[in-house]
């Protein structure tokens, strides 16, 4: 398992280099190859304009205070500068034009109206996203991790010792073995953690292709879980809705309250031409462990939000739980089966019996076999 | 206690027992030795490495895609079956294809099926494996050039439109079995006259239907009733491995011989036999015989009975064992059968002859009922061949037949075969004749198209795709609709089919066709009562002269040579299959290759042991010496050296076909007459033989029926003591709810396994080769030990199922340093496959020697190439489109083992829990308990006191497998009663 992940990375981040001089080299040929033919539109000046370097205006925003480069915690309802690069690079420049200076759409009337932008200028923002459509946004800078921090303690440990038994400029030996206790604890703490949290990932949340949220709809619009996932009920998989139950409701639906055409136009484009839709899966158990919604929703009677947290709180879902195995047998011991509401459970008669004398006053899933080994793992 | 020996060194002093041999063909299938202690430290090295880069990664992004439409049925998750049919040629059996998230992965018998009873054989239930093999012919070829389908189609119009009407283009088939499909043929031929159509199966019982036609006037094929006998004489016929129809023979012969739920009766079998077969081995009384005096058997044994009912006949002096069966045979009139599975027209009369002298006509031989199957005609086959050789037929078309490999008959097939200009192959698999063929059209596999079947008159069921076609293929049907330029597809010719000529008032009861159809679909078997049953009477044939040219016994010092299928690979057909190479023959329990098989004493005699490579009539193979055997009989089995079949089989053992000549116009299997001279190499064959041998104890216990209809536990007195001495250290387990059990009745038991290959399908068991075989590495999770007792020349033969006992007082659970293994709530002793560190500690500590170790990675769980051993191409995307979603695919280093099927019993209980109800007994059927014909296997909950497993556990024949050893097993057996006389046998 920590072959497989840790192979296929390192060939990611080789494919990614690769992939990196590719383009370098490539993009090194067209700028040579262009410089002979026609006006360029001069891309630094475009990235500049949509920064907002350049006043596009009075008091109007910068292009990328909406349209963001990276993903946030909270969403961004704007489609994001990659996306809608994507769209520009595929205008002439007069549609362009027509798209950013005089928009229709309730939210573009309302902020691109202050924009004030010359052929020129709009030529060269409309080259810079080409370009951003082309190569994508860089990935995230690093910021100071926990490995930082560990090599940090590493190399004042390493000061210590050597202070210790070679310069010893600090007089007090107790200063030493405080650094070394204290930087072993802190380092075997993230060691510890870090081993933990392998393969877990609590907290999960990236983008999807869509914005779709569940805030909107199972918050706002108060639409039942299982009318999308109506699967939880039935078998193991929770299920995804198809394009098609979208659609029941977006078939008339096409302005969403929070962005606009753009993301709902995502859902009808997917339908009507065929297209599938990569959401990003989100809560990912391993292989090896079997796992029923059917069980939980339907017998056990979960609401979904005991594992999945409050969903219909949610903009940009985020694993809540780390769904680990403790987690699973921790809910198993306190939770209470439905004993005398499901005949299923009359083959129990021993603890039935004990019901009615008052030995116990519940049962647990867990006193019925919940946690067997090969309950989840066949 | 009678002694049982597990293989011949055993009979021998420890002395004197020969050394293991070891092969001196270099072992080509892996070179395991490439990872040494070195590559042990790299990737010790790298995994800690890459767990602290790991630390610092984020996980691989997975995506989810949703369909765009949801179609109605399709639940992610959920498996759905659908009713179809498998038919390779040889048998058909109903069954339901499981089919989960868009792949089949599992096929079962149709319980709606009387015949079969929701039943299958090993080779149904490997079948599946045959869609996903990628060997399979995805593209069509002209003279091995890809074409398009478009092209062959107008080639093809064009040549039929302008075709010269004095040669014939022939169409050579195997059966066919389906109305519509003998319909579509008709109107070929009505569109096309000079089309003529010709049958052609892989085994030939043509010499059945002739010798039908000599008694009967018609060439038939009944239905045999072995469930209606009260004693079955067997002549050299395999019926519960091979011959017709084992699956619902073996049925048949199970339900005959049952003595639970109040029977006191059981059947009596009798076999004459020159090999040791699975039948035989069943039987309750065996006699060798010479092949080449089957015929005075039978001759002899006709003339006793004959003059028993004061026939006159020329008198046959009849061998010892004859003149007693023929007594028996006259007192069970009417309720006897017997059987040959000789493809020898004088064999078959005289068998025809006897059961119409014993009255069995209409009671055990149902000749009102014929069955459709093998309606080939060695005849015309040969009338064919001199057609092509006199150069009258201009093209023949082989539809899912390989007569190249099948009826070489010395060459002559081939050379007629390449003197007709035109040559088309429509197979869906590869075949040694395709290589002679101009077209080649890749045909889809049975589990993407669509078919009907009529076995027996009346009786009619269809055949559904469950998966879209994974290759450019095309039905045979479709392309004779394309070249004739009918409308449509095949679907929409049989639903037509369908409509006029089998949705007849008494089917319909009062439906509308499309419900009707649906119906039909979703049962998938329709059977008419009325119309089953067919009128023909008795002629008789020339009995005298058969009797005067078979009146002397024809054996002597000749060495003969039988040449017979075997349970795994029968005719070859299917031979392509891992599953089915994997599969251990249940009398040698050799896998991965064929073998000549030579009597102790013969051996003995030219002081051969096992694994001496000697050579027969030309051909070099490994002997295996085989207890029981004829005095100079050698066998070799049919269906292997392919040379054309595709990964797997190609070149996989020898191909005697070549040896098959005819006699009397009929394929003969039998070569009277061969030399076998020694060789100085040596094979080693890759045999489970003396694996997890349970020396000494009274592993499989048995009585005769006499002995039991007196005292019940005869033969199984030790249980009683056993259960007397039941004390413990150990704290007994708690069972609130259920607690599983399963019964095995070894009176039922015909180890046909099936059940192997099936719990292969259900459990993603590994397929790991021949060389790992011979390691004594194979994983199959259940085996079938056989252990002879008695006369090496003629032994008596018990077999056991042996899967995980599910102790409870489990001696595996004990030593697990991490545990891993350790028992349920629910008497279930789990295995966690991913807390295991492979210390196989459990492993030794079994006393049944049933839990399995991934010495590698057989199925592609682990990414490390060197850890990989894959020889059939098991780790590919393709082949591994088989596995079952629910249960994990083990990697290397772990132990694994029976689970009772517990996504099974998981999936039952969560439909219990949704409907509110509790669990019904019967409603879990573990993967080997289905598909069982002889319902050997039951399985229920031992807490419940109504189950039938409860019911069974009262039986006085019922014992633990080592009980002494005070491990409570979960796994009970019932012992074994033989219908004999301790005292007085035949020979």
């Amino acid at each position: 398992m920590v072959e497989t992940l840790s192979r296929s990375h390192g060939k990611k981040i080789l494919n990614f280099f690769a992939l990196f001089f590719m383009l370098q080299f490539f993009a090194g040929i067209a700028t040579m190859h262009a410089k002979g033919n026609g006006p360029e539109p001069d891309v630094k000046v475009g990235e500049r304009l949509f920064y907002g370097l350049i006043p596009t205006g009075d008091g109007s925003n910068s292009c990328v205070s909406c349209h963001t480069m990276y993903s946030a915690d909270t969403m961004n309802w704007n489609p994001s500068a990659v996306e809608m690069a994507k769209v520009a690079a595929e205008m002439d420049l007069a549609t362009f034009k027509e798209h950013l200076l005089t928009p229709s759409g309730a939210m573009r009337e309302k902020v691109h109206v202050k924009y004030q932008l010359d052929d020129e200028q709009l030529f060269h923002l409309q080259g810079y996203l080409k370009q951003l459509a082309d190569t994508g946004i860089e990935d995230e800078p690093l910021s100071i991790n926990k490995l930082l921090i560990f090599l940090l303690f590493g190399g004042l440990m390493t000061f210590a010792l050597v202070d210790l038994f070679f310069t010893k400029k600090i007089p007090y030996k107790a200063i030493h073995v405080l650094i070394i206790i204290f930087g072993l604890a802190f380092q075997l703490k993230i060691v510890a953690h870090e081993t933990i949290d392998l393969g877990r990932s609590e907290g999960y949340m990236p983008d999807q292709p869509i914005k779709f949220s569940h805030k909107v709809h199972a918050g706002d619009n108060k639409i039942d879980c299982l009318y999308c996932h109506s699967n939880a009920d039935e078998g193991k998989s929770a299920g995804l809705p198809s394009a098609g139950l979208c659609m029941n409701c977006h078939q008339v639906v096409r302005n969403g309250s929070h962005s606009g055409q753009f993301e709902i136009a995502k859902v009808v484009d997917a339908y009507e031409n065929n297209k599938d839709i990569e959401w990003v899966r989100i809560h990912n158990l391993p292989d090896h462990v079997f796992f029923s919604h059917a069980q939980h929703v339907n017998v056990g009677k979960r609401e979904c939000q005991e594992c999945h947290g409050a969903v219909e709180e949610m903009h940009i879902l985020k694993q809540e739980h780390d769904l680990s195995m403790g987690w699973c047998l921790d809910c198993h011991k306190e939770t209470n089966v439905n004993f005398k509401g499901n005949d299923y459970y009359k083959t129990f008669e021993a603890l039935h019996k004990d019901l009615a004398e008052g030995v116990r006053d519940s049962i647990q899933a867990a006193d019925i076999g919940a946690n067997d080994c090969m309950k989840c793992h066949h | 206690m009678k002694e049982y020996w597990r293989s011949l060194e055993d009979l021998l002093p420890a002395e004197e027992a020969p050394q293991e041999k070891k092969s001196s063909v270099v072992l080509s299938d892996t070179d395991s030795s490439k990872n040494t202690r070195r590559d042990f430290l790299k990737y010790f090295g790298f995994s800690i490495a890459s767990a602290a880069v790991l630390a610092g990664c984020e996980r691989p992004v997975k995506k989810a895609i949703p369909y765009l439409i949801q179609p109605e049925e399709v639940k992610p998750g959920t498996a759905n079956y659908y009713a179809s049919t498998f038919y390779d040629g040889a048998e058909m059996v109903p069954i339901l294809v499981k089919v989960r998230d868009g792949r089949p992965i599992k096929i079962e018998g149709n319980d709606l099926c009387q015949m079969t009873g929701g039943s299958a054989s090993a080779r149904v239930q490997a079948s599946l494996l045959n869609l996903y093999d990628e060997s399979r012919p995805a593209q069509p070829t002209l003279d091995g050039n890809p074409i398009r389908w478009e092209d062959v189609d107008a080639q093809l119009t064009e040549t039929l439109t302008n075709w010269d009407a004095s040669k014939e283009f022939v169409i050579v088939t195997s059966s066919v079995i389906s109305p519509s499909t003998k319909k579509l043929i008709a109107d070929f031929i009505a569109k096309y006259p000079f089309v003529v159509h010709e049958t052609f199966d892989a085994y030939s019982y043509s010499a059945l239907r002739e010798a039908y036609k000599q008694g009967f006037g018609e060439a038939i094929l009944p239905s045999f009733r072995f469930d209606k006998a009260k004693l079955v004489v067997g002549f050299n016929a395999d019926f519960l491995g091979t011959w017709l129809q084992p699956t619902v023979f073996g049925r048949q012969y199970a339900a005959a011989r049952k003595l639970t739920g109040g029977q006191r009766e059981m059947m009596r079998h009798i076999q004459f036999e020159p090999i040791m077969t699975l039948t035989g081995s069943n039987a309750d009384e065996r006699v060798p015989m010479p092949a080449v005096d089957e015929a005075y058997y039978l001759a002899a044994l006709y003339s006793e009975l004959a003059q028993k009912v004061g026939l006159s006949v020329p008198a046959v002096k009849a061998p010892e064992a004859i003149a007693k069966v023929a007594d028996e045979l006259a007192a069970a009139k009417g309720q006897s059968l017997v059987v040959s599975g000789t493809n020898n027209i004088d064999i078959q009369t005289l068998v025809v002859e006897i059961n119409h002298l014993l009255q069995n006509i209409g009671q055990t031989v149902l000749v009102d009922q014929p069955v459709n199957l093998y309606q080939g005609n060695d005849k015309a086959y040969e009338a064919l061949l001199t057609r092509m050789e006199s150069d009258k037929v201009g093209a023949v078309l082989f539809w899912e037949t390989n007569p190249v490999y099948h009826a070489p008959l010395q060459g002559r097939t081939e050379e007629a075969i390449k003197k007709v200009p035109l040559r088309i192959a429509v197979q869906s698999q590869q075949t040694e004749t395709a290589l002679f063929c101009n077209y080649q059209l890749p045909a889809p596999h049975f589990l993407e198209r669509w078919d009907d079947t009529e076995l027996v008159k009346g009786v009619y069921t269809l055949m559904q795709p469950a998966i879209r076609p994974l290759f450019k293929t095309r039905t045979a049907q479709e392309n004779l609709m394309a070249w004739a330029g009918f409308d449509g597809t095949y679907y929409d010719y049989l639903k037509l089919f369908w409509k006029e000529n089998i949705y007849t008032a008494e089917l319909a009861k009062g439906k509308q066709f499309e419900t009707f159809w649906k119906v039909s679909l979703r049962d998938g078997i329709v059977a008419d009562a009325g119309k089953a049953s067919e009128s023909v009477s008795y002629i008789g044939a020339d009995v005298a002269s058969v009797l005067k040219v078979n009146s002397t016994s024809q054996s002597g010092n000749d060495l003969e040579l039988v040449l017979y299928q075997n349970v795994p690979v029968g005719d070859g057909t299917l031979a392509n299959n891992p599953w089915l190479q994997e599969l251990p023959e249940p009398v040698s329990r050799v896998c991965w290759d064929n073998y000549v098989s030579v009597s102790p004493a013969f051996a003995a005699l030219r002081g051969w042991t096992q694994g001496d490579v000697v050579e027969v009539n030309g051909v070099e193979l490994p002997v295996l010496v085989q207890p029981g055997q004829g005095r100079n009989t050698l066998a070799v089995a049919v269906g292997y050296g392919r040379s054309n079949a595709g990964r797997v089989a190609s070149d996989l053992g020898q191909n005697v076909y070549p040896f098959v000549t005819l006699n009397n116009g009929h394929r003969s299997y039998l070569v009277p007459k061969v030399e076998a001279t020694a060789t100085s190499s040596t094979y080693e064959l890759a045999a489970t033989q003396s694996h997890h041998s349970m020396e000494g104890r009274a592993l499989v216990r048995e009585t005769t029926i006499a002995e039991y209809l007196e005292n019940p536990a005869s033969g199984n007195e030790m249980h009683e003591k056993v259960e007397k001495l039941h004390t413990s250290l150990y704290h007994e387990h708690e069972y609130k709810g259920h607690h599983w059990g399963m019964v095995i009745d070894l009176n039922s038991c015909i180890g046909c396994n099936a059940c192997v290959v099936a719990c292969s399908a259900e459990n993603n068991v590994p397929v790991v080769g021949r060389n790992e075989v011979r390691r004594s590495h194979e994983m199959h999770w259940i085996r079938l030990d056989r252990y002879y007792s008695g006369d090496t020349d003629n032994p008596e033969v018990v077999r056991q199922p042996v899967m995980c006992q599910h102790c409870d007082n489990a001696p595996c659970e004990n030593v697990c340093p991490v545990a891993a293994t350790n028992h349920s709530s629910e008497g279930i002793n789990q295995m966690a496959y991913n807390r295991c560190i492979g210390t196989r500690y459990c492993n030794n500590n079994c006393p049944y020697k049933v839990r399995r170790f991934n010495w590698y990675d057989y199925t592609g769980a682990d990414t490390i190439p060197n850890n990989r051993v894959d020889v059939a191409g098991m780790t590919l995307d393709l082949k591994r489109m088989v596995l079952n979603p629910d249960v994990t695919v083990r990697a290397k280093g772990v132990i694994e083992k029976c689970s009772m099927c517990i996504q099974r019993i998981q999936d039952k209980k969560l439909t219990a829990k949704k409907d509110g109800r509790q669990l019904a007994d019967g409603e879990i059927k573990t993967a080997c308990q289905q598909t069982c014909p002889t319902d050997a296997i039951t399985f229920g909950d031992m807490n419940d006191p109504n189950s039938k497993v409860s019911q069974l556990l009262k039986d006085a024949r019922q014992y633990g497998l080592l009980e002494e050893l005070h491990t409570l097993p979960s796994v009970v057996y019932l012992s074994k009663v033989r219908n004999k006389d301790k005292n007085k046998t035949l020979s």
